[in-house]
């Protein structure tokens, strides 16, 4: 890249808000220039690198006044053009130049006076304000509202002044009109007259070569843009000497063409700037093809270099008011939405707020006008474009996706000529009568939905703005619900037609599965008790279908990812619902886990939310043993890297971006990883993910921890390891102190738990700070679940770990230890004697259960270890055989080589890893339940 | 009537099997007062009135009103008779040798029932094989099911793969009428066949996976007819119902089925080895449908609460005993239900009061010792009776060390040999023999770990 698009982003940026602060920049570095020699500013490069132009050194005072100069310059010339939203900037820009040139000689210890230009270009403001009030002419709005502004803000900053404004108003001339040569603030050694002249003269002659070809050039932007750019550096830097002034406003006089707008994106609008932001157009005067021929005019516009898009977007909205008839009306108001996304500032990373409301009543005015003349107008689908040219379609793209392509009949009488000669534009009416407008409801309503989404990626949650736009949601889902009963409408009219149109049918459905599609997207993730509060703070019913509906409505026409996406999030809301066998059949049923890691990542964040979700739901209704098959995967601690469990997390949900040891991003990859970020409200506690998932691992652990002690197990299958692991490292403190985050908590209620002290570790677990992310009903029935599964628990540790001091032990005295009643103590122990974890039988008559351990003898105990040991050694001899001849081909074996071999950074990864895992571990209810339903669904 | 399982059962069953489900809730005694008398009949009138047995419903109709029936089903009578004497003339050409006993045996015996025969020999038309179906169909609606069973017949042995979308139809309309006949053997044939059809989707009939699994919910409707009456259904359903595909279907259509899988499985000899699938699915399904029977399942063998099986053991009663299907099971399920219990109550006591026994077996004390020294006579009990204490003294097996040690030894030999017969073996040959051996070895000694 040449360095011109280097300088050419810098002038960007700072002449984004005004020139004054381009100055700020300057000030100091042009000082820094002087001084070292060395060191460039990079606003400088640009001029050293034409040899005409050289540098100047100047003093940052100097520079100071410059600035204040040209921006009396471009006050002059917003007046001109009464421009008042730029005179509002270019006012606030003098008073901050002010501000600094004041500080700037405070270190002198002296107040400086103020400069005689300043206050020129305040008195030639307040004259202004005050005379566009006497006359009041027809303002756009923007520039109603600024007048509103100045009109307060002026006098009260005169008054500050009002010394210096009345000694110079005794003068005479007060304005900066009337200023002459004897401007004090020159204080330039004319040395470097000569070089400025000259440098001057050059950008003359740019200037009216440019303007020569002003009307609609912008193949030469390029060059020009150049020229003009240096031309801008130039004139900050060099203009200083009045004589220049001088001609320079001349110019600007003679030439109104010519204003500059300092404001524009680029440095070099001037070339396509027309003069066409006054014109108001009257409504009684305008006939209805005068409007559309209007309308292609400003469309041809749109998108050129030099456009200003916030101007078009006030053309087009004035224009509205004219139109003849609802299809003009449509049109016209379709153009307006897609300007005003075109209207999004580049800095921005989504719409602005106030643009896309704005734009949203537009379409709701839209869709209202669309369904008042229902059925005489409709937009265009599918069907129309089969019959149209593909260079309609190309043409289409080429103008902007949505925009209105010119009509089949126009093309064909002009298709060679290209678009830019395309000035007819005839209505299109079908072989019913309906009008067709060219434009499509449902992508505008998706973008519309993306920019709110964006939005909220991009808005700090901790703000009141996020919750302002938390707000808007509700008037997008009034817009899709608006089109698709539209959409739905007119599907229905189609059928119902004789000679309905297939083609045409499915199109109209598969929009309305579309927007039915988002409409689930912004309804899964609330619990119904939510939407309902928020319905009755809105006064009205938030959705007229339920969620399953809509579902339903894109199962049947929807595209496939849709469907994906759909089901998921379908199951999402029922595990949000805890209907978990629901969730839990809909998700087997599915068989996106057999697919998901060949989807999309976003469809994989998606799943693994669900995932979290179906564990969570599990967690609340007290099933452990679900809620840790579901969670497991999510929580285990990242391969590799260190992030640990949480960072892991974020990443799989995409909740929060994190950084990975030993693993840099690629900036590519962070960006991926930032658009895809779920917005906040949309987020899972993750602190809860975590306390569901130990609790969870705990109560399966500890039981089978103690069973295997007392059976004496060598080896032992971990059900989890992550909770292992930290078991391990927490007992080898030997001093544990109180427990302060969620880890610790649950560590601490299973040292109870081990011990069988159920009250302990119920009150360890109720101590985790995440249980507040439930309602308060929702955690007290959790809570109770978890209570009873705790001392269930306890019982079975309790008797597994102990019953070998104990020769018989009484129900009465075990219900009355583990507070469970006698029923319950007696069904525990009996399935812990039927599974034959416990040598134990009751004793019906005393009702007491009569241990029957006996111990092994110790040639006993060695004979059996000894025959352990030999089938472990067949094993290893049988698995090196294997890895000898190459056959690798079981099932378990296999497994393990996937996981490893996996891309372990691709979110997402890891829950087919589980959905495999369970399906190959042993034993565990889950793993038939999913075979079953697997070969289940394979029936439908 | 709770847990009455007649109107979701008649969702999936032909009218004319609807009928005796409708005559057996008025008429058998143990359903009295559970329904309205007056509006069973009056549905039986509504459904008789859609099919061809007009007759039929207007006795009923005299029966319930004591008036003469409206003209309609007057009408209706004189339209059916036409349709009927329509049929039977398309039909004549076959018709005349189907019912020619004589001849029916000679073609068979020289097989040469085939409708190339029959068109050249016999100057059949083709067409009217098409008739023959349509007879058999509107034959079968009148009521006259054996007719419908043999046309039937002929049609599919003279169509012969000819059409076998209609063939397939044509074998559903003969295991109905066999239901409807009665002749379980007939029907256990047919239904074999409908089976094979279904499973085997694309071979002969064409079925998508939501056809599969609908027509296997009514296959499972069906069966019950045939399974609860035949004599060897108690062991045909288990191992029909719980074959994987069906136990799908059970659980994605219908669970209310699960009443007559369990009650099948408590009856059955063989239960031990299907029962433990039977838990899983009962408890997967549990949230989907529940009644006494599974209820009872549930208590024993997930909760292990005896006073609640006991407790639900009167209520299977209740619901055994209204039920069309499983009346006449009731006793065999009673007795069989109190045994599973009593068993399993055995495995995990050492001691156990009589009295307290016979109160759960709601027998008397006597008999309950007679009971239980039934079954230790006939060896199915390890267990003594101290007649002082009034107590059944179990007997106690400790698992030997020797016993597990011999265990986990007994294949080390085997898999040794396989061992070194693959190092002989040249490298990276592995013959299918090899891995097949290997891999059975592997399994056994999987399951013994389990």
């Amino acid at each position: 890249m040449s360095r011109f698009f280097h300088t050419g982003d810098d002038s960007d940026t700072s002449s984004e808000s005004s020139s004054s602060s381009s100055d700020d920049d300057v000030g100091p570095s042009g000082a820094r220039t002087t001084v070292g020699g060395v060191t460039r500013s990079r606003f400088l490069q640009s001029d050293s690198d034409d040899d005409d132009v050289k540098r100047i050194s100047r003093s940052a005072k100097d520079r100071r006044f410059d600035a204040l100069v040209a921006i009396s310059n471009d006050v002059k010339n917003h007046i001109k053009n009464s421009d008042w939203s730029k005179l509002q900037e270019d006012f606030d820009s003098l008073n901050d130049a002010l501000k600094k040139i004041m500080k700037t000689d405070m270190v002198s210890g002296r107040k400086p006076p103020v400069p005689e230009i300043y206050v020129r270009a305040i008195i030639t403001i307040e004259d202004f304000v005050s005379s566009t009030l006497k006359e009041k002419p027809k303002l756009s709005k923007t520039n109603a509202t600024s007048l509103n502004r100045m009109k307060l803000k002026v006098p009260k900053n005169s008054r500050q002044y009002k010394a210096e404004i009345d000694s110079l108003k005794a003068t005479g001339k007060p304005t900066l009109y009337d200023m002459n040569m004897d401007d004090s603030s020159d204080s330039d050694s004319s040395d470097d007259e000569g070089f400025k002249k000259k440098a001057h003269d050059s950008d003359d002659s740019d200037f009216s070569s440019t303007d020569s070809s002003s009307d609609s050039d912008d193949g030469g932007g390029r060059g020009a843009s150049i020229w003009l750019r240096k031309d801008k550096v130039t004139d900050s830097a060099a203009e200083t000497s009045k004589s220049r002034k001088v001609k320079k406003v001349s110019v600007a006089r003679d030439d109104p063409g010519l204003a500059d707008d300092a404001d524009d994106d680029d440095g070099f609008t001037v070339v396509t700037r027309k003069p066409i932001v006054r014109e108001v157009f009257k409504p009684e005067e305008m006939t209805e093809e005068s409007v559309d021929a209007k309308m292609l005019e400003i469309l041809q516009a749109r998108g050129r270099r030099g456009t200003n898009k916030l101007e078009q977007i006030t053309l087009i909205e004035s224009l509205v008011p004219c139109s003849k008839s609802p299809r003009q009306r449509i049109e016209i108001m379709l153009h307006l939405i897609s300007a005003k996304f075109d209207g999004i500032p580049a800095a921005k990373l989504f719409m602005p707020a106030e643009l896309w409301r704005s734009a949203i009543g537009n379409a709701k005015d839209v869709i209202a006008l669309a369904r008042d003349n229902f059925p005489g107008i409709r937009f265009s689908d599918e069907a129309d474009r089969q019959v149209e040219d593909a260079s309609i379609l190309l043409k289409g793209a080429a103008l902007g996706g949505e925009i209105i392509d010119p009509t089949g009949e126009a093309v064909e009488g002009t298709g060679a000529k290209g678009v830019a000669n395309e000035q007819v534009k005839k209505t299109e009416v079908d072989a019913e009568g309906q009008i067709i407008v060219r434009g499509d409801i449902v992508t505008t309503f998706e973008r519309f939905d993306d920019e709110l989404y964006r939005a909220w990626q991009h808005t700090d949650a901790y703000t009141p703005e996020y919750v302002e736009r938390l707000k808007d949601e509700t008037a997008l889902l009034d817009l899709a619900a608006d089109v698709q009963i539209y959409l739905e409408t007119a599907a229905d009219r189609e059928e119902g037609r004789d000679a309905s149109d297939g083609v045409r049918l499915n199109a109209l459905r598969a929009r309305a599965a579309r927007v039915a599609a988002r409409r689930v997207t912004h309804m899964y993730y609330k619990p119904d008790e939510l939407n309902n509060k928020v319905e009755e703070l809105c006064g009205r019913k938030n959705s007229d279908k339920s969620l399953t509906e809509l579902a339903v409505l894109v199962y049947r026409y929807g595209d496939e990812r849709a469907k994906s996406f759909t089901m998921l999030a379908h199951i999402y809301n029922h595990a949000l619902e805890n209907r978990f066998f629901a969730a839990r059949d809909m998700l087997l049923m599915s068989h996106l886990q057999e697919t998901i890691l060949d989807a999309d990542v976003p469809l994989q964040v998606m799943f693994n939310r669900t995932m979290t979700q179906m564990g969570l739901c599990a967690f609340r209704i007290g099933k452990p043993r679900e809620a840790h098959a579901c969670l497991q995967e999510l929580c285990s601690p990242s391969f590799g890297g260190g992030g640990g469990g949480l960072a892991r997390m974020k990443e799989l949900l995409a909740q929060g971006i994190t950084q990975q040891r030993g693993y840099e991003k690629t900036p590519d990859q962070e960006k991926a990883e930032a658009r895809r970020q779920i917005p906040y409200h949309m987020h899972i506690n993750l602190d809860f993910i975590e306390t569901a998932h130990l609790t969870s691992a705990m109560l399966l652990e500890v039981p089978a921890m103690a069973l295997s002690k007392a059976r004496g197990d060598v080896r032992r299958y971990a059900i989890s390891k992550s909770f292992q692991y930290f078991l391990r490292n927490s007992m080898k403190q030997a001093f544990p102190g109180p427990p302060e985050n969620t880890r610790d908590f649950v560590m601490a209620a299973t040292r109870c738990l081990m011990r069988g002290d159920w009250n302990g570790a119920y009150n360890h677990v109720r101590g985790v700070r995440s249980w507040k992310a439930l309602s308060s009903t929702t955690r007290t029935e959790t809570l109770e679940r978890l209570k009873e599964l705790l001392k269930v628990e306890a019982l079975r540790t309790f008797s597994l770990s102990y019953s070998s001091y104990f020769e018989s032990m009484s129900t009465s005295q075990l219900s009355h230890l583990f507070g469970l009643p006698d029923a319950k103590v007696h069904s525990v122990l009996s399935k812990m004697i039927i599974n034959q974890e416990m040598r134990a039988s009751w004793d019906q008559p005393t009702a007491s259960i009569v241990m029957r351990r006996t111990e092994p003898s110790r040639l006993q105990s060695l004979a059996l270890q000894l025959a352990s040991k030999v089938a472990n050694m067949t094993d290893n001899n049988e698995k090196l055989m294997d890895a000898k001849t190459g056959g690798g081909d079981r099932g378990d074996r296999k497994d393990d080589g996937d996981r490893k071999g996996g891309d372990w950074k691709q979110s997402g990864r890891g829950m087919r890893g589980r959905s495999r895992r369970t399906g190959g571990g042993g034993g565990n209810s889950d793993l038939r339940n999913r075979d079953g339903m697997d070969s289940r669904s394979g029936n439908r | 009537m709770e847990f009455d399982l007649t109107r979701k059962m008649s969702e999936f069953l032909d009218r004319h099997q609807v009928i005796p489900l409708l005559d057996f809730l008025i008429q058998h005694p143990d359903v009295e007062g559970s329904y309205n008398k007056e509006d069973v009949v009056k549905a039986k009138i509504d459904l008789l009135s859609n099919t061809g047995m007009v007759d039929y419903a207007m006795e009923t109709h005299v029966e319930l009103y004591g008036t003469p029936a409206p003209v309609e089903l007057e009408n209706r009578r004189d339209q059916v008779i036409l349709v009927l004497h329509a049929l039977e003339d398309d039909a004549s050409p076959l018709l005349a040798i189907i019912q020619d006993d004589q001849l029916m045996q000679e073609l068979s015996e020289t097989n040469s029932f085939t409708m190339e025969h029959l068109t050249t020999q016999h100057d059949v038309p083709p067409e009217v094989l098409d008739a023959i179906y349509e007879l058999g169909k509107f034959r079968f609606d009148c009521g006259s099911y054996e007719d419908t069973a043999a046309l039937m017949w002929a049609y599919r042995t003279l169509a012969n793969g000819n059409n076998p979308e209609r063939e397939f139809f044509a074998l559903w309309g003969k295991f109905a009428a066999d239901i409807c006949t009665e002749k379980w053997d007939a029907a256990l044939e047919d239904m074999n066949m409908l089976k094979e059809a279904i499973d085997s989707s694309g071979r002969s009939v064409l079925l998508n996976p939501l056809q599969q699994l609908q027509q296997r919910t009514w296959l499972i409707h069906w069966s019950l007819f045939v399974f609860f009456n035949h004599p060897d259904g108690r062991n045909g359903i288990t191992d029909f119902l719980l074959s994987d595909k069906y136990l799908n279907t059970i659980q994605t259509n219908c669970p209310h089925i699960l009443r007559y899988l369990t009650t099948a499985v408590i009856t059955n000899k063989r239960r031990r080895n299907v029962m433990k699938d039977l838990v899983k699915v009962i408890q997967q399904e549990s949230y989907a449908y529940s009644d006494p029977i599974t209820e009872f399942v549930q208590c024993l063998y997930v909760n292990f609460d005896f006073e609640g099986a006991q407790d639900m053991l009167q209520k299977c009663e209740d619901t055994l005993k209204r039920d069309y299907f499983l009346y006449k099971m009731l006793d065999d399920f009673l007795e069989d239900a109190r045994r599973t219990i009593f068993e399993t109550y055995c495995r995990i006591h050492q001691v156990i009061d009589i009295g307290m026994l016979a109160s759960k077996l709601n027998m008397v004390q006597y008999d309950a010792e007679k009971w239980v020294v039934n079954l230790i006579r006939h060896a199915r009990l390890d267990a003594k009776i101290d007649s002082q204490a009034n107590q059944v003294i179990m007997g106690v097996t400790v698992p030997s060390v020797y016993e597990q040690v011999v265990d986990s030894t007994k294949n080390l030999l085997i898999r040794g040999s396989v061992l070194a017969q693959n190092c002989d073996r040249p490298q990276g040959y592995s013959g299918g023999y090899r891995g097949d051996d290997d891999r059975r070895n592997r399994r056994g000694r999987r399951d013994r770990t389990n």
